[in-house]
């Protein structure tokens, strides 16, 4: 039984006052599907690589805890992260491109085994046809002896869950996984995906703008806006009664496409307040102060000063 | 009134042996006023149609006629304000040089012959049309969000005052909360100027609020051809109902059995005799080795080209 | 409710720093930090200074000196002084007199080769780029081909075949910089053709020429400008060293190179300044267009 618990994540770039992510809290369990919802700039792909510890140099993280099992990855003395592959996978948005294009795909994944399981190469090389049939590829081995460029892309995110699941992670990060993928094949993955979680007993964030996948895949959802978590919880509670305004807005007018007053303006990362303030019809003086993410029930919180009660509250 | 009537056309790109067909044989036509939707998954052909249609490639064969004339005859000099198009990547598809106010004026100088006040009244004019205040003029691409980019795209092709306008995804590059505005634009567009849309777009949820008649494309023909609640409800095509099944849907009582397709889309350069759909078809028999199905109705305007349900 | 909010604006100068446009997207709100544009590109404003000293000399010194051609008899092989900045010459001409005058010719000669080759380079690689095809077979065959020869190798054949004169090398050492001109803009150009807005632009009722030329160069020069600047202080170089060697431009034509080349023996005899002194002016030139270019080329 694993979980990975993740506290007060503060992410900024060096040199510069701004915080991109503010205060960001979750957890997600063993076998569980963690849906991060958030539109372009809310910090969903920012709060992974800070997690996985693959924050590119110009930018710092400048507070936050991240416990797997209890076990703290952060060295709070020099704020990085060090983590084992075992505990953290990631796989990417773009599947041929995340794939080393002169490398066979089948070595790809032994290289993997080799390296963090300890296997030796034949063994590897025998694991990984077995992991490529796990993940639903077929003619394994024919496959295992082929480069990126010449699968396609539904089969190229396969190889890339393969990869991760060489490691046997106790969570794994999946980043937009089928952004780049039809929508039939986007099924396909997403069922290979919630198979893993359950089989593998592994805990999933899928970070994704699409709230109908979410709806579907996933068991709890947080949802992002301007690096600030706004609101968390079961997925069905908060997609059917959402208790932050911006979580009610990415729901009319996304899916729904129903229409509300809400400007149409780009993410202020000045704002010391609250992340939405500028865009809120609820807003006053006191969201100038940044609304701590409060706990409505045991497992649902909200980050605001004004959280909805009543469905027709928000106009 | 038929605005557009394609017939039978091809286009294959490259030659010989590395040629690639895209389009195999199409036949649709628009009327005045009406949305097309044209949906399917990538490489189904369904951007090369739009691409044609709007005179920007030719076909390999067929014909495109466009109010009873040839489309090269029809876009001929200012002709070529009668139909536009507007593409997926809004940043793109900007001059990143050009104010939005010289991208407007462009095609209201050289289609519409227009100069001076009367020019600057029509820019904004435009410019309300699509939700933009007035102070974005002197601005460039680079200084605006997608959607305002988009918006800008829109009204440059609307400043010719086209009959068919022909959108190539035109919502996939913008954030969700973005899309249901630039929708809901192109509708209160089409109520006011009764213009036609050609709507291609791989998102069903969309195409369903826009479009009148949905045709659902794969590998460069035309499996099903309805109105657009026909289409949704009744999904015929095996493919079509694998595609309304696999989309995922927010509300858990509209979600459908999920039809999984077996294997992946094959290489269009090598299809096998007969219906291109029968690797992946759960209702594959012999006679789709053998033959290739046709377009035909299943009832009233709805088409269908599978023989498992035309037999029915 | 925090400072007031804006709608879009571009944190460029944010942006540029730290390339997080993937994870930020352009409407971020500090207000850009401006460093003064001399703190910002230290390299390029020296070389744009050095130039417009180099040109105001060239320009107006020429009136103030004396006449480079006037010998001051008894006095060849004067050190510099103060009646002689860079002393003189085996003829007792002023090296000072002639080093200003020289300058006249060698800027002029720098700028116009590299605006010149600029110009046809790009409307070559444009047609080459843009129409595809056979032409751009065959541009690209020719370019290949001339670039198959060192460019001073080719630079020398060309004076000669064309004759002694500053014009007939300002012509073969621009003939042996379009090439490189012709390929870059090409490369903009194929990748400028495939985006959107060069449809659009068709769509806008553009013909396909109003397109190449109004839509696709404009958008296709930036490396080209960049190299342009480069070019200018190669251009000089090129001049100098064809002078040195004895080609093109002759003595007594006032001209870097052939300073260099007549105050080349001199050394022997120790007087180093009817050298130097031409000699350091096309370092100092060479070098200051190769600061602008070198910055211009690195920020965007």
């Amino acid at each position: 039984m694993s979980e990975l618990v993740v506290e007060g994540l503060t992410v900024g770039i060096r040199g510069h006052s701004v915080d991109l992510l503010r205060d960001i809290s979750f957890s997600v369990a063993s076998g569980e599907i963690l849906g991060m919802v958030g539109e372009s700039g809310s910090g969903k792909t920012m709060a992974a690589l800070a997690i996985m510890g693959l924050l590119p140099p110009e930018i710092e993280l400048r507070a936050g805890s991240v416990r797997i099992d209890n076990l703290e990855l952060v060295n709070q003395a020099t704020m990085t992260l060090q983590r084992s592959a075992h505990q953290l996978t990631m796989i990417f948005q773009q599947p041929q491109a995340a794939l080393n294009p002169t490398m066979k795909v089948g070595n790809q994944v032994s290289r993997v085994l080799q390296m963090h399981r300890g296997l030796s190469r034949a063994e590897a090389k025998q694991r990984a046809v077995q992991l490529l049939d796990r993940v639903g590829i077929a003619g394994p081995d024919r496959v295992a002896r082929a480069y990126p460029h010449q699968l396609s892309g539904g089969m190229c995110q396969r190889v890339m869950i393969a990869i991760a699941l060489a490691c046997k992670p106790q969570i794994l990060l999946a980043d937009e996984p089928t952004t780049a993928l039809d929508v039939t094949i986007q099924a396909q993955v997403f069922d290979l995906i919630a198979e893993v979680a359950r089989e593998e007993g592994c805990g999933v964030i899928l970070i994704t703008h699409d709230l109908a996948a979410v709806s579907e895949l996933c068991d709890r959802v947080a949802v992002l806006y301007g690096g600030q978590l706004m609101e968390s919880g079961s997925t069905r509670k908060v997609l059917d009664e959402p208790r932050h305004p911006y979580s009610r807005f990415l729901l009319d007018a996304g899916v729904r496409q129903v229409d509300s007053n809400t400007p149409e303006l780009g993410v202020n990362f000045a704002l010391t307040g609250c992340r939405f303030g500028h865009r809120c019809s609820r807003a006053d003086e006191i969201c100038g102060t940044f609304p701590p993410l409060s706990a409505l029930t045991a497992d649902r919180g909200v980050s605001c000063h004004h959280p909805l009660v009543r469905l027709e509250e928000f106009k | 009134m038929t605005l557009l009537e394609i017939s039978e056309v091809h286009k294959t790109h490259g030659r010989g042996a590395s040629s690639v067909p895209a389009v195999r044989g199409v036949n649709l036509t628009v009327a005045a006023g009406e949305t097309v939707g044209l949906v399917g998954e990538s490489g189904c052909g369904k951007s090369s149609l739009g691409r044609m249609i709007a005179g920007l490639q030719e076909p390999t064969s067929g014909s495109i006629l466009f109010g009873g004339n040839g489309l090269n005859e029809t876009l001929h000099g200012r002709g070529r304000r009668l139909i536009q198009m507007v593409f997926q990547h809004p940043a793109a598809s900007l001059n990143p040089k050009l104010t939005v106010e010289a991208m407007i004026a462009e095609p209201l100088r050289l289609l519409m012959g227009l100069s001076g006040d009367a020019r600057d009244r029509h820019i904004d004019e435009l410019l309300t049309g699509v939700g933009l205040d007035l102070s974005y003029r002197p601005r460039r691409a680079s200084q605006l969000s997608g959607g305002q980019q988009q918006r800008v795209v829109l009204a440059r092709s609307l400043a010719c005052e086209p009959d068919l306008v022909v959108l190539d995804e035109p919502t996939a590059s913008l954030d969700q909360s973005v899309r249901a505005r630039v929708v809901g634009l192109l509708r209160e567009i089409q109520n006011t100027r009764g213009v036609a849309y050609l709507f291609i777009s791989h998102d069903l949820a969309t195409v369903r609020r826009i479009a009148d008649r949905v045709a659902v494309m794969y590998l460069g023909r035309i499996v099903e051809l309805a109105s657009t609640e026909q289409l949704f409800n009744q999904p015929t095509h095996p493919y079509t109902k694998a595609l309304l099944s696999a989309e995922p849907q927010l509300d858990p009582a509209s979600r459908r059995e999920r039809i999984i397709l077996t294997g992946e889309t094959p290489n269009p350069s090598q299809l096998p005799t007969g219906c291109s759909f029968q690797d992946r078809c759960p209702l594959v028999h012999e006679r789709c080795t053998k033959e290739a199905p046709a377009l035909l109705p299943v009832s009233g305007n709805h088409l269908v080209e599978c023989f498992a349900v035309q037999r029915d | 409710m925090g400072r007031s909010p804006y709608s879009h604006q571009e944190g460029a100068n944010l942006m540029s720093e730290a390339s997080l446009s993937r994870f930020v997207p352009p409407v971020f709100s500090e207000p850009p930090t401006r460093k003064s544009f001399i703190r910002r590109q230290p390299m390029m404003t020296i070389g744009i200074a050095t130039i417009v000293l180099l040109i105001g000399f060239a320009a107006i010194g020429p009136w103030f000196v004396g006449d480079p051609r006037a010998t001051f008899p008894g006095s060849s092989f004067a050190p510099p002084s103060w009646s002689h900045f860079f002393g003189t010459d085996m003829y007792g001409r002023d090296v000072f007199a002639r080093a200003v005058n020289a300058a006249r010719l060698d800027l002029w000669l720098g700028i116009v080769i590299s605006v010149v080759a600029t110009i046809i380079g790009s409307l070559i690689g444009l047609v080459a780029g843009y129409w595809g095809g056979w032409v751009d077979d065959v541009v690209m065959r020719l370019t290949d081909i001339t670039l198959a020869f060192p460019g001073f190798v080719l630079a020398i054949l060309l004076v000669t075949v064309l004759g002694g004169s500053s014009t007939s090398v300002a012509i073969g050492v621009t003939v042996s910089f379009i090439p490189y001109f012709i390929r870059l803009t090409r490369a903009e150009v194929l990748g400028q053709r495939e985006l959107e807005y060069v449809d659009g632009a068709i769509l806008a009722g553009n013909s396909k020429l109003r397109v190449a030329l109004r839509h696709v160069l404009p958008n296709s020069l930036k490396p080209s400008l960049v190299q342009a600047t480069l070019v200018a202080g190669w251009a000089i170089t090129t001049v100098g060293g064809l002078a040195f060697l004895g080609i093109g431009i002759h003595p007594p034509t006032p001209e870097w190179g052939v300073m260099v080349a007549e105050g080349s023996n001199d050394i022997l005899t120790g007087v180093w300044w009817t050298a130097l002194f031409p000699g350091a002016l096309i370092v100092i030139a060479a070098s200051a267009f190769q600061f602008i270019g070198d910055d211009l080329g690195s920020k965007r």
